[in-house]
């Protein structure tokens, strides 16, 4: 039995513990938020491996999501992975969540906790928003206090920007993938498995890493028995600079546009909830929308489905106070394209 | 080049163009198959192609989306596709379709399921027609409608009211325009284990045997193959179809340990047609969401919200509304009790 808590900026408390897994302390998600404080109720424990659930007098819904009042469980073959899923607290109060299953092959070898720590970002967002604290999709850099949020769906080149202003900027990192955004202003830092960006930071000129950088970085994660903890600073600011939407495109040429304030509240809605949609199965957190969708079937009014209302509305003040702009990068990301847009448009006073 | 035309109800119609439409394909759609349509809502082109991906914005490393564009190479377990589609916005959508063996095999579950059936679906919506997943049978001209997730008694409360005599309007979709319940026949999709005995002992007996053989072929590969037999409801012994009928009441069937039968309030049917509606339409539920994150503007961004509008609609025609739970064991007697309920509240 091992145990690890989290501390989220004194927002929220996590426990994630298992049994019967050879080294949880591989690829760590949150180790960011590592504390030796063991609090009495966390707000969220996940629970890692076999468990027999409790699903006596719930729903069954397609023969195999299962639905009680506050309550999910479901048991799902995905491709290249099944995992089993029980969830107490769905809805309201502290939450439990056993899992157990993840990914086959090497990936499941060598980080065997991968897809539950996954699974616990819906939660800790549905958990912020109602502190009114938003964590969205998107990363950030900081200086003076002063925030620069980049936000943008998978695969924009939002990694490759911020290790490119860390790198010759002397900017500090907020998040490469999620930040906090305050209802007030303001950003927290939100970094997630700083292993893996800590390695590719050091060793690799974009994001991109190519078969070798994973050779290299596998062997990495088979000698390294800790996590390195992470030599770049962090810190969080206290106001927004400016909101960046960055896209990419197969052309070959930088663009920017302008962005309108209530398409950027929608864009910033549907990029976090298209995190939890997946076209087919592979994925737990890829489903999560789904079985928010069937725990709606029972209880039509449950407040799950009035997280992306609540994000909205306590977005809107930042949207419409904060200078934006859409930066479109080419197809290949190169330093060309960075020089422009630091100098240009991302750091323009 | 093969080239097969479709019309439902005059309302949608489309055109399937391959080198082969094999007949598990062919069979999904008889019912509506024409000689010739004009102006069809949606083309679809089966074959390899080269997708036109200039000036498109990539997303996810995986879908390339430009205005009224989207391509993207996707699978699920053993199939493979890749999908184009352009003039997603206008009234003349045009799909690009190549998939790989498996996708050819069973082109039923993803060519038909994963693609055509949406589309079909989403130019219905787009009309302000609404097609819901549920079954729907009717008597002198009233239909019944049961909604239900898959496996809670939709086929099944269909093939029992036929064996009383009722007609058919569908088994998994059907559609609703103004009070109306609109045919849907595509192929019922018969598996040994779901096959209703009345059925079972009309089919001649190599049929029965193909049926076995798949079942095996299910438990075998530990539920990773699942091969329905398709079969036109028109070929079914005693099935009468019937083109449409006023909606007469609403049975939201869901599993429960015995029969129940209580009112409902509209919400809560609304509710569950509308997130049936889009559990549903997997994959595209996905690919819409990314279209929408670059264009939040567009009519596709609002897609969920006019289906929403157009059941509110539809619906709207003083149909009685229950709730119904269904046994897991869905038993003669249990039909019977429901049958009772069902004729009684007319």
């Amino acid at each position: 039995m091992w145990q690890l808590n989290y501390n989220i900026h004194d927002l929220l408390s996590i426990k994630i513990q298992g049994n019967g897994m050879r080294d949880p302390t591989r690829n760590l998600r949150y180790s960011y938020f590592a504390t030796a404080d063991d609090p009495a109720e966390p707000d969220i424990i996940l629970n890692i491996g076999p468990f027999e659930p409790s699903h006596e007098g719930a729903e069954a819904i397609a023969h195999k999501y299962y639905v009680k009042e506050n309550y999910f469980y479901c048991s799902e073959k995905g491709s290249g992975s099944n995992w089993k899923i029980e969830i107490f607290g769905f809805e309201t109060g502290k939450t439990v969540i056993n899992f157990t299953g993840g990914g086959h092959g090497l990936r499941g070898v060598v980080f065997p906790t991968f897809m539950a720590q996954e699974f616990l970002i819906p939660f800790i967002e549905y958990k912020l928003a109602k502190k009114n604290h938003f964590l969205i999709h998107s990363g950030a850099v900081c200086k003076d206090s002063w925030g620069y949020v980049l936000a943008g769906r998978g695969g924009v080149y939002k990694t490759s920007l911020i290790m490119d202003l860390m790198r010759t900027n002397d900017y500090q990192f907020l998040g490469d993938d999620r930040i906090i955004l305050k209802k007030g202003g303001g950003i927290l830092a939100f970094p997630r498995g700083q292993f893996v960006f800590d390695f590719t930071l050091n060793n690799t000129r974009t994001e991109e890493r190519n078969a070798f950088d994973n050779f290299k970085l596998l062997v990495h994660a088979l000698t390294n028995k800790t996590e390195a903890i992470s030599t770049n600073p962090v810190a969080n600011c206290s106001a927004i600079k400016k909101l960046i939407f960055v896209s990419r495109k197969t052309n070959h040429t930088i663009q920017t546009d302008p962005v309108i304030p209530q398409e950027a509240l929608q864009r910033l809605i549907t990029n976090n909830m298209a995190e939890y949609v997946e076209s087919t199965k592979h994925s737990p957190i890829g489903q999560y929308n789904l079985y928010v969708q069937v725990y709606s079937l029972i209880f039509p009014d449950n407040d799950l489905q009035k997280h992306f209302d609540r994000m909205r509305e306590g977005l809107k003040g930042i949207v419409m106070n904060t200078p934006m702009q859409e930066i479109i990068l080419p197809f290949e990301y190169d330093q060309m394209a960075f020089n422009t847009l630091a100098k240009d448009i991302i750091l323009e006073r | 080049m093969m080239k097969k035309n479709y019309s439902i109800h005059d309302v949608v119609k489309f055109t399937i163009q391959s080198e082969n439409i094999p007949e598990r394909m062919a069979i999904e759609y008889a019912n509506f198959e024409k000689d010739h349509i004009n102006n069809p809502d949606f083309v679809v082109e089966i074959g390899n192609f080269v997708p036109s991906k200039e000036d498109c914005y990539i997303v996810d490393h995986t879908y390339y989306i430009k205005e009224g564009y989207f391509y993207c190479k996707d699978s699920y377990k053993f199939g493979k596709w890749m999908i184009q589609v352009s003039g997603l916005e206008s009234d003349q959508t045009h799909i690009k379709l190549s998939t790989n063996a498996v996708g050819t095999l069973v082109p039923d579950m993803f060519i038909c399921a994963y693609v055509i059936d949406f589309f079909i679906r989403f130019k219905f919506e787009s009309k302000g027609y609404s097609v819901v997943h549920a079954s729907s049978m009717s008597k002198g001209g009233q239909a019944f409608l049961f909604p239900s997730q898959s496996g809670a008694g939709k086929t099944s409360t269909a093939i029992y009211l036929a064996e009383s005599g009722y007609d058919y309007l569908g088994d998994d979709f059907v559609i609703l325009h103004e009070g109306q319940v609109l045919s849907y026949p595509t192929a019922l999709n018969i598996f040994a284990y779901n096959l209703n005995p009345a059925i079972r002992e009309n089919l001649p007996a190599y049929d029965r045997a193909v049926l076995q053989l798949k079942d095996a072929l299910y438990k075998l590969t530990a539920r990773r193959i699942k091969i329905f037999t398709k079969m036109n409801p028109k070929d079914i012994p005693g099935l009468n179809i019937t083109d449409a009928s006023t909606l007469k009441a609403v049975y939201l069937l869901a599993q429960g340990d015995r029969l129940e039968i209580t009112d409902a309030e509209p919400d809560v049917i609304l509710n569950s047609l509308a997130i049936n509606q889009k559990m549903e339409s997997y994959p595209f539920f996905k690919y819409l969401l990314e279209y929408s994150y670059v264009f939040p503007n567009s009519n596709i961004a609002r897609f969920w919200m006019t289906c929403a509008a157009n059941l509110k609609n539809n619906l709207n025609s003083g149909a009685k509304l229950y709730n119904v739970s269904v046994p897991r064991h869905y038993s003669r007697e249990v039909f019977e009790e429901f049958r009772e309920a069902l004729e009684c509240g007319n």
